[in-house]
């Protein structure tokens, strides 16, 4: 049979269906008013549904915001430089044509083709960067093993001053999730109180928690990018026409592996003012502050890229929380029904 | 069709409701409260849970598992395939032969001629015939040989693009033999089939929790041939611009445009090196999983009956419901294969965007 | 974490309403007995009740959600009659749109060529407000050149503006025929272009993925209605912006011609001379788009014939649509030096938009909205006199 024809009659027969149902009994959608006991009955059977979607986000909760408490080994982690070296080895089996192509080239100018003696003191500054840029090239592997033991160590190190292994209230790590703990708790309490009201607020503090553990593993799979890629740097680098892109490269491999050092310092800071927030200011609502630090560890990246200020962090997070106000609003306007109660009339006066 | 079938499903069900009609029951005692909160109970449990949950299980498990098996799998299936592919120009019996271009970059060719045969002969004539200062004449001599050389490598542009597609295909298939199938295979299917997990587990009680993983499945599912597909149409696109580009390389006033079609040219060529590059790295983040100790390594599965081990006595157990078929009993998805997959597709964007705006103007 | 009720507090509400129980239990000891029997006739009469109130339940509610899931059946297929099909419609007449130019000058019957009288009109607004700024310019350098003396710089330069100022009001003159010159060539390039190579297996795919984009959303709008919202923005956002860009750059180029007066005048005077040429270069390159749409059209076609997995791989086909879609969207763009790749993805990506109305859309879809009841009201009987 025709589609349309079904979807016609599928409409006349929804549009008829009530009416098999039409009872002047009080159900859910009409104005009659609901005895209590009935109000009861669907309100328990609702909250079961309310509890177990807590019960639910619980668990994703404790997934998500593990991360608070090992900040350190999130922090410090590394790639392990034994994977990368084969592969900077194919690397570099890659690049020597090219070193060895220029290096044959400058010398046979040099020895048969000079002309000038301006000339041959170019070829000879460009033979001693190419020797330069090769010996790099095969140390490659080690120099980035330096920086990546490096950047840990001093990490390491700066994270020493706090105790951010704990998740006690005071060490970073409990700042967080004091921060997102707030969140969660308003999303239970919100909850509780309609089906749906605590949704934005599950989106919040998850996408907080989800970003929080995305950056880092953004970070580790960009520090074996560069990682790998650091003798086509290297190479880029010592040649002049292409000394630009190189020193593009250079910027971000050293950038990415220095942003654990920002973290670091991030967990450092939160650390410190915190303490001291408490002693000055007893009765502040930490919670909030909770969920700045929580902001400050997710931007430390972007503002040491210089890719994002103050500004545009202000923004973003407006950005995310702009649906608050009318989540608020519409929870409003459903818990807000008009009644209108049935016009009784005065009996009539017929004994006068 | 799939709409054929669930028309045919809403018309029985419709059916069996009209037919029910003349049994319909009686209401409960408007005086009675425990009767009242019974039948409040029961229109409430029919609404969110007997009715609605098995509806939300069947769009789970029955739509979105089969999709997942068809298109969430099917890059990590196809992904050497996908990236390797480049188009060939002249070799007629490769498998990406493609006439079109040939033909444009032809039709180009013989757009810009003219202006070439021009010039050369103009300048001829300015240097044979019309003595001016020895200034003019050596920059002139200068643009003719500069016109000559121009146009050796403009009549042979199509060797030219045909190498660079070649060597690019071979760096990038070295590179791509690199990664271990294995490995990427793990970590890819890690991010989208932990995005599926909780997407389950949150999806029982209510769907609006979990949009934003159900969205991320499709993100997933389409952005790496999103990224592919783009490359091979702006490389389609440079290739057959590319004679013109050189033709305006040469010539003075237009260098800029030139160098920008050239520079845009060899990028999105040798894009496909830095995709498989990516694919390389994924292979390499799998040693994420070790950050932590397994046993610190929190879980999640798609457990909607938090009854643990009380579940597992009563013959429920805690990872799905596998009474039918049709439901999976899906394993644990783990916060580090989860972050580490879902950054896996993040980089297989995120790396050819982050060259293409680092390599610019590097040509003289 | 602060509760709302800390959990010392709830333990002693605990405590104290069990205290009480107990305490009520000992002193109506004789109470006891019948309390629970009371209870336990309460609670097996519940689940009667229960029970015998169920089938009527699921059965309204089965009824009410195929209704529902009926209803948006019906919605789906008119939002594909009213959206997805014109999208499709669009597609399939591409070509034509990209080739489409504004009517610049017109020619009746006889062959003539004239203006546009719209067009005319504008511009000669235009020109008539450029005119005092005309002699004012001219009076000014024709000042400078006659009593101050400057350095020789300064007088070539005036010079020269003097020279171009004169040939720039006979250039205004001819505004309309020059645009229209312009877009001539535009068009011919355009033409010859899209004739160059068969298009049809471009938009071929370009029409496969929003077939796939309108396959998932059937799928989607079957359970959850607000689900299936965040597709059609999407779908929405892709499919209609390669269009309204189109149509952009036709008012642009009108935009431009009625300001080109302003933009020549700029150009040759000396002091505002890198105003006129930013002015000059947008004109032009509003103008000459065109071209670059109908080389891309052709480069999806191009490439549709050497794209992997393209036959195999339903999920491919969609990835590569899109991605034909992206590259409409975003290639002319950037030649119009609008967006940056990066910032062109990030507002594609927003709009799968996460973060957002959910909670909002769950809370209108149960908020029912009810009307006013009606009452029949009896008159009332009139006073009678007493018997």
């Amino acid at each position: 049979m025709d589609k349309h024809k079904i979807i016609t009659v599928l409409v006349i027969a929804a549009f008829f269906m009530p009416i098999i149902y039409a009872d002047d009994t009080a159900g859910e959608d009409s104005l009659e008013a609901k005895s209590f006991a009935k109000v009861l009955g669907e309100e328990a059977v609702k909250g079961i549904s309310k509890g177990w979607m807590i019960w639910m986000c619980q668990d994703l909760y404790t997934f998500l915001s593990s991360i608070t408490g090992h900040l350190r080994e999130y922090i410090i982690a590394n790639p392990p430089i034994d994977d990368l070296k084969g592969v900077q080895g194919f690397f570099i089996a890659l690049m020597q044509p090219f070193f060895v192509l220029g290096i044959v080239l400058t010398s046979a100018y040099l020895l048969l083709y000079s002309e000038s003696p301006r000339g041959r003191a170019k070829a000879k500054a460009v033979l001693v960067r190419l020797v330069y840029a090769l010996v790099l090239v095969s140390l490659s592997p080690l120099i980035i093993m330096l920086l990546i033991t490096f950047s840990s160590n001093l990490s390491g190190a700066i994270m020493d001053y706090t105790n951010v292994d704990s998740t006690s209230a005071d060490s970073a790590g409990g700042i967080i999730e004091e921060g997102s703990g707030h969140m969660h708790h308003m999303f239970d309490v919100l909850t509780i109180i309609h089906r749906t009201g605590g949704v934005e607020l599950l989106l919040l503090w998850e996408t907080f928690l989800l970003i929080m553990n995305f950056v880092i593993a953004m970070r580790y799979l960009l520090v074996i990018l560069w990682s790998i890629m650091f003798p086509v740097t290297l190479l880029l680098f010592s040649f002049t026409p292409t000394k630009s892109i190189g020193k593009k490269f250079l910027h971000q491999t050293f950038l990415w592996i220095f942003v654990q050092v920002g973290w670091a310092i991030a967990v450092l800071l939160i650390e410190s003012s915190v303490r001291g927030m408490d002693i000055a200011m007893p009765g502040y609502p930490m919670a909030k502050i909770g969920l700045a630090c929580l902001f400050l560890f997710l931007t430390t990246p972007r503002v040491v890229f210089g890719l994002m200020d103050w500004l545009s962090l202000g923004v973003e997070v407006v950005e995310i929380v702009n649906a608050a106000p009318l989540s608020m609003g519409a929870l409003t306007m459903d818990e807000m029904k008009v009644e209108r109660e049935v016009i009784v009339e005065e009996p009539a006066l017929d004994n006068l | 069709m799939k709409e054929n079938r669930i028309i045919i499903l809403i018309t029985a069900v419709a059916l069996v409701c009209l037919a029910c009609a003349p049994f319909a029951i009686a209401e409960a005692d408007p005086l009675d409260p425990i009767a009242q909160a019974a039948e409040g109970a029961a229109e409430a449990s029919a609404k969110y849970f007997i009715v609605a949950i098995p509806i939300r299980m069947w769009f789970q498990y029955e739509m979105m598992y089969p999709w997942m098996l068809s298109y969430g799998e099917s890059f990590i299936n196809n992904y050497k395939e996908a990236i390797l592919a480049n188009p060939s120009l002249l070799d007629s019996s490769a498998k990406g032969y493609n006439p079109g271009i040939t033909n444009a970059v032809s039709y180009s060719i013989s757009l810009m001629l003219p202006f070439y045969i021009l010039a050369i002969v103009l300048t001829g004539a300015y240097i044979m015939f019309i003595s001016g200062s020895i200034e003019g004449r050596v920059k002139a001599k200068n643009l003719l040989k500069r016109l000559v050389v121009s146009m050796i490598f403009f009549s042979m542009s199509p060797l030219i693009l045909e190498t660079m597609l070649v060597t690019s295909q071979s760096i990038s298939s070295a590179i791509i033999n690199q990664a271990d199938p294995a490995n990427v295979r793990m970590v890819l299917e890690g991010g989208i089939w932990g995005s599926y997990v909780i997407f389950c587990k949150l999806g029982v009680t209510d769907l609006e929790i979990s949009i934003a993983y159900w969205t991320s499945l499709y993100v997933m599912a389409w952005l790496p041939y999103m990224v592919i597909g783009m490359r091979h149409i702006m490389m389609c696109l440079f290739c057959m611009v590319f004679p013109i580009g050189i033709a305006l390389y040469s010539f003075v006033y237009m260098r800029d445009i030139g160098r920008k079609i050239l520079e845009q040219t060899i990028v999105w060529i040798y894009l496909q090196a830095f995709l498989s590059m990516a694919i390389l790295v994924i292979s390499l983040g799998a040693s994420y999983y070790y950050l932590l100790p397994a046993d610190q390594n929190p879980k999640l599965t798609n457990a909607i009956m938090p009854l643990g081990s009380l579940g597992e006595s009563l013959g429920m157990p805690s990872t799905g419901y596998q009474g039918s078929p049709a439901y999976v009993s899906l394993g644990p998805t783990s916060i580090l294969s989860y972050a580490v997959g879902s950054m896996g597709y993040a980089l297989l964007i995120a790396v050819p965007f982050m060259m293409l705006r680092l390599l610019n103007k590097f040509l003289p | 974490m602060k509760r709302i009720i800390s959990r010392k507090t709830r333990k002693r509400i605990i405590i104290s309403l069990s205290a009480l129980l107990v305490i009520s239990m000992i002193m109506n000891a004789s109470a006891v007995g019948p309390l629970a029997l009371a209870v336990w006739a309460g609670v097996k009469h519940f689940w009667e009740e229960y029970a015998k109130a169920m089938p009527k339940a699921v059965g309204k509610e089965i009824g009410a959600w195929a209704t529902a899931a009926a209803i948006r059946l019906v919605l789906a297929e008119f939002i594909k009659m009213a959206l997805f099909d014109k999208f499709k419609d669009n597609c399939d007449h591409l070509p034509e749109i990209i080739l489409m130019n504004p009517k610049i000058m017109i020619a009746d019957n006889n062959g003539n060529y004239y203006g546009n009288p719209p067009m005319e009109e504008l511009v000669n607004s235009f020109i008539r407000l450029t005119q005092p700024f005309y002699v004012l310019a001219i009076m000014l350098v024709a000042f400078y050149l006659l009593f101050v003396s400057g350095s020789p710089l300064g007088r070539a330069r005036a010079k020269a503006s003097l020279i171009r100022l004169v040939l720039s009001m006979g250039l205004i003159v001819l505004t309309i025929p020059v645009i229209q010159l312009c877009l001539d060539i535009s068009e011919i390039i355009t033409g010859s272009i899209l004739n160059m190579q068969d298009v049809t297996p471009g938009i071929a795919i370009l029409k496969g993925a929003i077939d796939g984009v309108y396959d998932n959303f059937l799928g989607a709008i079957t359970i959850s209605y607000w689900n299936s919202v965040y597709l059609l923005m999407f779908s929405g956002v892709m499919f209609f912006f390669p269009f309204m860009l189109i149509a952009l750059r036709y008012f642009m180029v009108i935009y431009f011609t009625t300001l080109f007066p302003v933009t020549v005048l700029l150009y040759a005077f000396y002091f505002t001379r890198n105003m006129g040429g930013h002015l000059f270069r947008e004109t032009f390159r509003w103008i000459f788009i065109q071209p670059l749409y109908a080389l891309i059209l052709v480069a999806i076609s191009v490439s549709a014939v050497s794209m992997p997995l393209i036959g195999t791989d339903a999920s491919a086909r969609m990835g590569f649509g899109l991605a034909g879609f992206i590259v409409l969207i975003i290639a002319p763009l950037i030649v119009v030096k609008v967006m940056d790749w990066l910032a062109m993805l990030m507002i594609i990506l927003t709009s799968i938009e996460f973060p957002g109305m959910h909670g909002v859309v769950g809370m209108i879809d149960e908020l029912q909205v009810e009307g006013p009841e009606t009452v029949e009201i009896t008159p009332p009987p009139p006073i009678r006199p007493r018997a």
